[in-house]
């Protein structure tokens, strides 16, 4: 008796802080901004209608893109896989002003509208979609392929019939690359020009150029409303089980390399194309060294400290896999916008570097948990919760089951998640420059010189910073992951 | 003799309504019946994964239905045999008698009967996503009786085998129930299942039609 009460009143304390700590920015902001107004609802309604045009053109195109590209990666067992699933991941991890940089300097196409957005959206989710999409294909497609292949099925007739039984992470897909475009900033503010202004934008100029913050928040709320309601409408991620991965020939066409590598060429190959250049350029510029190599170090131990946070924190959700509506919460909630969550942490003023870093890291966390949360654990809830079932009908307490049946299961994928989340935040520049603001990390050193118009040197100590921190996380993980697993043999 | 009371509740269309049922005190008590006639979900209420008001199942004086699902110490063998994927077939065993607190020590007899009996000591060692349908099964059984268990649950336990490997696990589970002497219900909807049967029921839409 006592024990289910302690147990209750715990759970009841970790939502209360994932919701206390998420919804915090909306709060921030409602009570210091007060009233809610829409002055304008033709321009309302203009920014809604490129969000939509872009969010779902640019999740349809990378649907699209995405499929075609999975059947280029390399089978499970091969030594290449893991890098290839590296570079495709890259484009849709780095901030998106690296990739706009890296696309101006060699081609002039600002200002051109919600199809280049939806183009360019697309394009840079497609690797990620491939390398889901191959997942899927694997885990739960596999036993089906041998099946159809006995039967006298070629690829094409077993992918017109069984895409159906992977209708749901498809649908779910669609649905993470539409909330990414629709809260994107640099993207349509960039390559959109006048024409492709969307919400995100417009929320960006009522604060910047209007000071209108009542009609900043009222759209942000707009925005999150449309969101939320497209996510009531998407079927629930796990129609099925899914299953180990396991590899088919169906799944994989050795001449599908080509456009998959083409790819990657356009995306990681292009940051070396400026390379004699950039070094040239930095040269020039003596005082930057120094400058950039020790906010590179502050960047990697916030972004570490940031990883951290969230391995905590992905496994206190995990902790309450029974509790529905905390999970369902989680899988729903969408953050406020790059600028309103800046804003609503800039009400906080605070003299010392150490408090700024902290409203940064927590700033930050409240900004992508959502994803990194969809993209870790939501996808193995349903498997996890059947075990937990299991274990108890096997007399396991929920310490048991939690450090015997669902942490050893799920540590890895939560490890992989926080370094690539704490990779994610030593690249942002948005958040970065609206809280921290000086050239102490850096993301910062970087834009600065980009938008100074040193985008050859910018582009390379980008890449000296992605390099670096890549290689970092990939340490952190591999570190990480060892220690539970020792933590977790001691539990046997 | 375990009673089951009161049985009542609806799902949407579905009504179950089972006043009284008898669960022999040793021996495999069969309930079968055609698909969609509620066995599985009757099986969810004794397991304590479905909340059924009023209803009480009562076990050498005990109502279990007033229990948690881990103090109703139940044996199951679900019908995907459900093991922990990143598990051996052993580990998969070792973690049932641990999590009712037992020692190695005091299993060992046990341990050794099963290994024996259910000939698990060729396949124990590997990954439980490597070995065969009927490997699995066995390593289910064992880790549903491990734990010492009131009651054996069987959720359609051979569907999954081929004919031949249907009848060696009948009389696997015949055996077992007997020379441990605890009592088993069994949900099946394939009448080849009865031959083992010490008792018999027959459910059809939510009832119980015959015993």
């Amino acid at each position: 008796m006592v024990r289910s009460a302690s147990r209750r009143l715990s759970s009841f304390l970790i939502f209360s802080l994932f919701v206390f700590g998420l919804a915090f920015p909306y709060g921030v902001l409602l009570v210091k901004i007060g009233n809610l107004k829409i002055g304008n609802f033709a321009e309302l309604f203009w920014a809604l209608k490129n969000t939509a045009i872009q969010s779902v053109g640019a999740a349809l195109l990378s649907l699209m893109v995405g499929f075609a590209l999975s059947f280029g990666i390399p089978p499970l067992a091969s030594r290449w896989r893991p890098w290839m699933t590296a570079g495709l991941f890259f484009p849709f991890f780095v901030p998106s002003l690296y990739i706009i940089a890296l696309w101006m300097a060699h081609v002039s196409w600002m200002g051109v509208g919600n199809f280049i957005v939806m183009i360019a959206q697309g394009l840079i989710a497609s690797g990620y979609v491939a390398v889901r999409l191959r997942e899927v294909f694997e885990s739960k497609l596999a036993s089906y392929a041998i099946v159809a292949e006995t039967l006298g099925s070629d690829r094409k007739l077993f992918f017109r019939k069984a895409l159906g039984v992977v209708r749901p992470e498809m649908i779910s897909l669609f649905f993470f690359v539409f909330v990414v475009t629709a809260t994107s900033f640099a993207v349509p503010l960039v390559l959109g020009g006048s024409e492709g202004s969307n919400l995100e934008i417009l929320i960006y100029e009522k604060i910047r150029i209007s000071f209108a913050w009542e009609e900043a928040l009222s759209i942000s709320l707009v925005q999150l409303a449309v969101i939320l309601l497209f996510s009531f409408l998407q079927k629930k991620y796990s129609g099925t089980p899914a299953g180990q991965q396991k590899h088919h020939s169906f799944f994989f066409v050795p001449w599908s390399q080509i456009p998959l590598l083409a790819y990657l060429g356009f995306f990681v190959a292009g940051f070396f194309w400026g390379l004699p250049g950039g070094i040239e350029s930095v040269q020039r510029l003596p005082g930057v060294f120094p400058l950039f190599f020790e906010s590179l170090g502050r960047s990697l131990l916030l972004g570490t400290g940031f990883a951290l946070l969230v391995v905590l924190l992905l496994s206190a959700a995990v902790l309450q896999l029974k509790v529905k509506f905390f999970h369902q919460f989680l899988q729903g909630f969408v953050a406020p916008s790059t600028a309103l969550i800046g804003f609503a942490f800039l009400f906080f003023p605070t003299s010392s570097d150490s408090l700024v870093f902290t409203k940064y890291l927590v700033a930050f966390f409240c900004l992508v948990f959502g994803s990194l949360y969809r993209w870790g654990i939501q996808n193995m809830i349903h498997d996890l919760n059947r075990q937990t079932l299991v274990a108890e009908t096997l007399g396991a307490g929920s310490r048991t089951i939690f450090l015997r049946i669902v942490f050893p299961q799920v540590i890895d994928k939560i490890v992989l998640v926080s370094c690539v989340g704490g990779f994610w935040f030593v690249g942002d520049f948005a958040l970065a420059k609206l809280i921290v603001g000086k050239e102490v990390l850096a993301s910062l050193v970087v834009e600065n010189l980009i938008s100074s118009y040193r985008t050859e040197a910018g582009l390379i100590l980008g890449l000296v910073m992605l390099v670096m921190a890549g290689g970092w996380f990939y340490l952190l993980k591999v570190l990480l992951s060892l220690s539970f697993q020792r933590i977790l043999s001691r539990e046997r | 003799m375990a009673k089951i009371l009161n049985l009542k509740k609806s799902w949407g269309d579905f009504k179950m309504e089972i006043p009284e049922l008898e669960i022999l005190d040793e021996g495999l008590t069969v309930l079968w019946g055609p698909s969609g006639s509620g066995k599985s979900t009757f099986l969810n209420v004794l397991i304590g994964l479905e909340f059924v008001p009023g209803f009480q199942w009562i076990f050498h004086g005990e109502d279990l239905a007033k229990l948690s699902v881990q103090e109703r110490r139940l044996g199951v063998v679900f019908q995907s045999y459900d093991l922990f994927p990143h598990m051996t077939g052993l580990q998969n065993i070792e973690f049932a008698f641990q999590a009712r607190g037992l020692s190695q020590k005091e299993v060992a007899p046990k341990l050794h009967f099963f290994a024996e009996k259910l000939g698990l000591e060729k396949f124990w060692a590997r990954p439980v996503s490597v070995i065969s349908g009927g490997e699995k099964q066995r390593i289910a059984l064992a880790r549903a009786l491990v734990g010492e268990p009131r009651i054996l649950l069987l959720d359609e336990p051979f569907s999954a085998l081929d004919t031949e490997l249907r009848n060696s696990a009948r009389e696997v589970l015949r055996s077992l129930v007997a020379e441990l002497k605890i009592p088993a219900l069994m949900v099946s909807h394939d009448p080849a299942d009865l031959e083992i049967a010490r008792s018999k029921v027959f459910m059809e839409g939510g009832k119980i039609i015959d015993r």
